[in-house]
């Protein structure tokens, strides 16, 4: 296992599409297995594989610490509701902007075993594959944001210091 | 809480935090915790103690703890966020090896843990798994020598990576393969050589403090086993130089290069000193007349390294040794021929030490082996040529790999007119010493 260099806005490969994942090779149990420790090790709760540089349909995303999950050519079938909140990304550091994103999905997907497999997810969950997802089109949240980004932390309105933290996707 | 209870809550949560930091790359764990003890010399010797058990052992069992926890936990170690994962490892070598501990005080403390780290969250995750390994034993299967395969069970048992057992096991047979990483894990003495006045006495028991044993060596003289010896370096006698630290496997090799008095010498990898220190004590006790001073040009590449031999010479009082920053893959033409032995220590993989330095294991790799083979043939082939023509080389390492070892000995003896004069590894759990190799050549 190793820690990869996590890729920043402008470097051009987080703004390709990736190609489909068509068998598991030992390289790539190797990238999901660095892919988890990168994301571990930066605080984030997803990273897809551009934003380590690889141009494959796969991520990894745990948002809980007990629930990590490998997605594998991901797709959304269904979505329905809204949730409107705050986002960040490991490729755009300590940035956050708010972004709505459905409030529940149904995923379809292979696991590290290429296994179909498919999965209901609300809440953060559920903005986390959206986040991670975009990115194998070579989307970034920033386009999607409502203004500008900001720093994390520095809510537009201050009086509201008890803001809960934003989740790095 | 007593304020015992209260320390001891501080002393695991600077565990864990030394644990994630020495599994950051290229940090040693050795040096993690030898600075970290350095900053804190306020810690109790009991807390100290505690600190460098809980520290080493959870490195050294990582394998097996994740072994154990992948058989309670849904999620494997593999995917668990760094600290959650390292707490949890040192938790259950807390519940297994440390009886001075309650496996609830283990629990309650890693669910602490969690928390102050901000994985509030996780808490039942962490409660949950430790629980079950305490209320289920009968869960925990331990690979059998019927079922499972020589390799994978001494991986666990001694928890060693697959690349060394397999290694040891091609090299030398399952059996012997056991022995050595069972050694590993045995708790060992410290030895040191006794010098002067001193390496006469049969008793050297009564100069220690209270509490601490010695036992005299069969292998070498003048070399001691210590037990309970908390801090060599506080004693009288390792201030005064009467002391030194070097395991025995040191102290064969650099007596089996027939060193004489009046001999110049040149340890080319000589940090700390050990080998530099113990070939100028040969010299001079061969030669109790005092009439032919011998010389050892004690080199290394680093001013740490030269630090350490200046300090060493000036403890140990040795003014035949001559201390020189001077990296030994550059050779100097005035070198050549100009020395009677040659001691080339080589830097190494390091195998023969996993039971002082435990997370050696973890950075074993053949492409590192190979990387240091060809460092290896480079300071060799230097070495050589610095022997006079009837004079000796003596190449050494402290590690079990014939690739380093066996292999690089071939490479001398086809590529120079050199003669092999005795060739030794050896084995860690087969003589009481660290894992050694050894090679004296006739030049």
């Amino acid at each position: 296992m190793a820690l990869r260099t996590i890729r920043l806005e402008g470097d051009k490969v987080l703004e390709k599409v990736c190609r489909p994942v068509t068998k598991m090779t030992p390289r790539i149990k190797t990238l999901i297995e660095d892919m988890f420790e990168t994301m571990y090790d930066a605080y984030g709760v997803g990273l897809a594989a551009p934003q380590v540089g690889i141009l494959k349909r796969i991520c990894v995303i745990d948002v809980d610490g007990e629930h990590p999950f490998v997605f594998i050519n991901p797709e959304i079938v269904e979505k329905d509701g809204e949730q409107t909140g705050e986002e960040g990304c490991l490729s755009i550091p300590g940035m956050v902007g708010l972004v709505t994103r459905p409030e529940h999905i149904i995923v379809k997907a292979f696991d590290e075993n290429m296994e179909p497999f498919e999965l209901e997810a609300d809440g953060l969950l559920a903005r986390a594959c959206c986040h991670e997802f975009d990115h194998l089109d070579g989307h970034l949240y920033r386009k999607l944001a409502k203004g500008p980004l900001h720093r994390a932390g520095e809510t537009e309105e201050q009086e509201s210091p008890e803001e809960e933290e934003t989740e790095e996707l | 809480m007593t304020e015992q209870d209260r320390k001891k809550k501080s002393v695991r949560a600077l565990a864990l935090e030394l644990l994630l930091e020495a599994q950051k790359e290229n940090r040693q764990s050795h040096l993690v915790l030898r600075d970290a003890l350095e900053k804190r010399a306020w810690l109790t010797a009991q807390d100290r103690a505690f600190l460098v058990r809980l520290f080493e052992g959870t490195i050294e069992y990582r394998i097996q703890m994740d072994y154990i926890l992948n058989q309670y936990a849904r999620i494997p170690t593999g995917r668990m966020r760094p600290a959650i994962r390292e707490i949890l490892r040192m938790s259950v070598y807390q519940i297994r090896y440390m009886d001075s501990v309650p496996d609830s005080a283990a629990v309650n403390e890693a669910v602490r843990l969690a928390s102050a780290k901000g994985f509030g969250n996780l808490r039942g995750f962490v409660n949950g798994i430790l629980r079950s390994i305490i209320r289920e034993p009968d869960r925990l299967r331990w690979p059998s020598e019927q079922d499972d395969n020589p390799c994978f069970r001494i991986q666990i048992l001694y928890s060693m990576p697959e690349f060394l057992v397999r290694k040891w096991m091609d090299a030398y047979g399952p059996e012997t393969a056991e022995k050595i990483c069972r050694s590993f894990l045995e708790e060992r003495p410290l030895t040191v050589r006794v010098r002067g006045q001193a390496a006469g006495e049969d008793n050297f028991q009564s100069r220690l403090p209270q509490g601490c044993t010695a036992e005299k060596s069969s292998l070498v003289p003048d070399a001691w086993y210590l037990k309970g010896v908390n801090h060599l370096a506080s004693l009288p006698d390792f201030q005064s130089g009467t002391l030194y630290a070097q395991d025995v496997s040191s102290m064969l090799a650099v007596r089996a290069a027939g060193i004489r008095p009046g001999s110049r010498v040149l340890d080319m990898c000589a940090a700390p000193g050990g080998k530099s220190i113990l070939a100028a004590d040969l010299m001079r006790e061969a030669d109790p007349g005092g009439k032919r001073a011998g010389v050892v040009i004690s080199r290394d590449v680093t001013g740490r390294k030269l630090a350490l031999l200046r300090e060493n010479r000036e403890r140990c009082q040795v003014p035949e040794m001559q201390p020189c920053l001077w990296d030994a893959t550059q050779f100097r033409p005035e070198d050549r021929e100009a020395f009677d032995v040659v001691i080339a220590d080589v830097p190494c993989s390091g195998y023969g030490v996993i039971g002082r330095k435990p997370d050696i294991r973890y950075h074993a790799s053949a492409e590192k082996e190979a990387s240091l083979a060809e460092l290896q043939k480079k300071i060799l082939a230097n070495a050589v040529r610095c022997v006079r023509p009837g004079g000796t080389l003596l190449f050494s390492t402290c590690t079990v790999n014939r690739a380093e070892n066996e292999d690089n000995t071939a490479w001398l003896l086809e590529h120079f007119p050199l003669v092999k004069k005795e060739e030794r590894q050896l084995l860690p759990g087969s003589y009481p010493g660290d894992g050694f190799y050894y090679a004296v050549f006739r030049v």
